[in-house]
């Protein structure tokens, strides 16, 4: 499904192919049930508003897993060496995220050829819930 | 207050499955349609032993610790106060990519911990949590890096 990317072929300030999902509860229960995160701030709405939040918010690793497709459709499968998320702002149902990421360094180090990118998650009022990073590994032509 | 004498220290160790049912359940979840995840002869094709694991499915690891809630085991533990915590940035290394079938040894570490100023005065301590996946013939092939913040 995916091509295969060289390390020749890549460009830096290349942008990675992005998207985007409009977050709702039930986006955050599969992924509660998926992931192993039962903590009650991010389904009981009850206990939410108890604790002075306006709803549910989503638990970053949800948001954050989305985001991996940014850099593995774009490489190729198996090629992530790191894969780094900070967590800057929270996301509510309805939400809409945009999925976004760029090259921004192509280098050898270690017998291996890298890829450095910057991946982030923006709502849709600009604010950025999620900064990160990724490096792959690529084949080389040579 | 935290107990700064617990940085660098072990926590629990673990058996880690990687199981083919759970991989695509998490794959739905980020809704990330890649056969890479659920079609075993589409991964074997790819040369792969079977289909693989998403870059942030390690903490699923959850599922396999022996705690009722092992994030809020370690805050107790450290005198954390829960309320006041957030996770602030995770890290994921991998050696080589993790397929269904594996089962690796998991270690659950207290890494470094450290306080920075606030930008709105008070003091963050800044609490890492890291786990490492070993194979079995003991090499190291994956760890996750947590770092949880305390906010003063």
């Amino acid at each position: 499904m995916n091509e295969i990317k060289y390390f020749e072929d890549v460009k830096e300030e290349e942008q990675l192919p992005g998207f985007q999902h409009t977050i709702t509860r039930t986006h955050i229960v599969k992924y509660a049930g998926a992931g192993g995160d039962f903590n009650p701030i991010h389904h009981d709405e009850e206990l939410a508003k108890m604790a002075g939040l306006p709803s549910v918010f989503a638990m970053g690793l949800m948001h954050g897993g989305m985001l991996s497709r940014v850099v593995t459709d774009w490489a190729g499968d198996g090629c992530v060496k790191k894969y780094k998320i900070r967590f800057k702002g929270m996301v509510w149902p309805h939400d809409t995220l945009s999925f976004q990421g760029k090259v921004v360094r192509k280098y050898r180090e270690g017998g291996e050829s890298l890829v450095n990118c910057e991946i982030t998650v923006v709502n849709q009022k600009g604010e950025q819930n999620i900064e990160g990073e990724a490096t792959v590994r690529l084949p080389s032509r040579k | 207050m935290i107990n700064i004498n617990m940085a660098n220290t072990k926590f629990k160790s673990f058996q880690f499955p990687f199981e083919k049912g759970k991989i695509r359940e998490f794959a739905n979840a980020i809704y990330d349609p890649n056969p890479i995840y659920r079609d075993s002869q589409y991964a074997k094709s790819q040369g792969f032993s079977d289909v693989i694991i998403p870059p942030t499915f390690p903490m699923t690891a959850l599922f396999h610790v022996e705690s009722d809630n092992i994030v809020l085991e370690v805050m107790q533990k450290l005198g954390m106060d829960p309320i006041k915590s957030v996770h602030g940035e995770i890290e994921y290394t991998y050696e080589r990519p993790i397929c269904a079938g594996e089962s690796l040894r998991g270690e659950i570490n207290i890494g470094n911990i450290y306080e920075k100023a606030g930008k709105r005065g008070g003091t963050m301590t800044f609490v890492e949590l890291e786990i490492k996946l070993f194979d079995t013939t003991d090499r190291l092939v994956a760890i996750v890096r947590n770092t949880f913040i305390e906010k003063g």
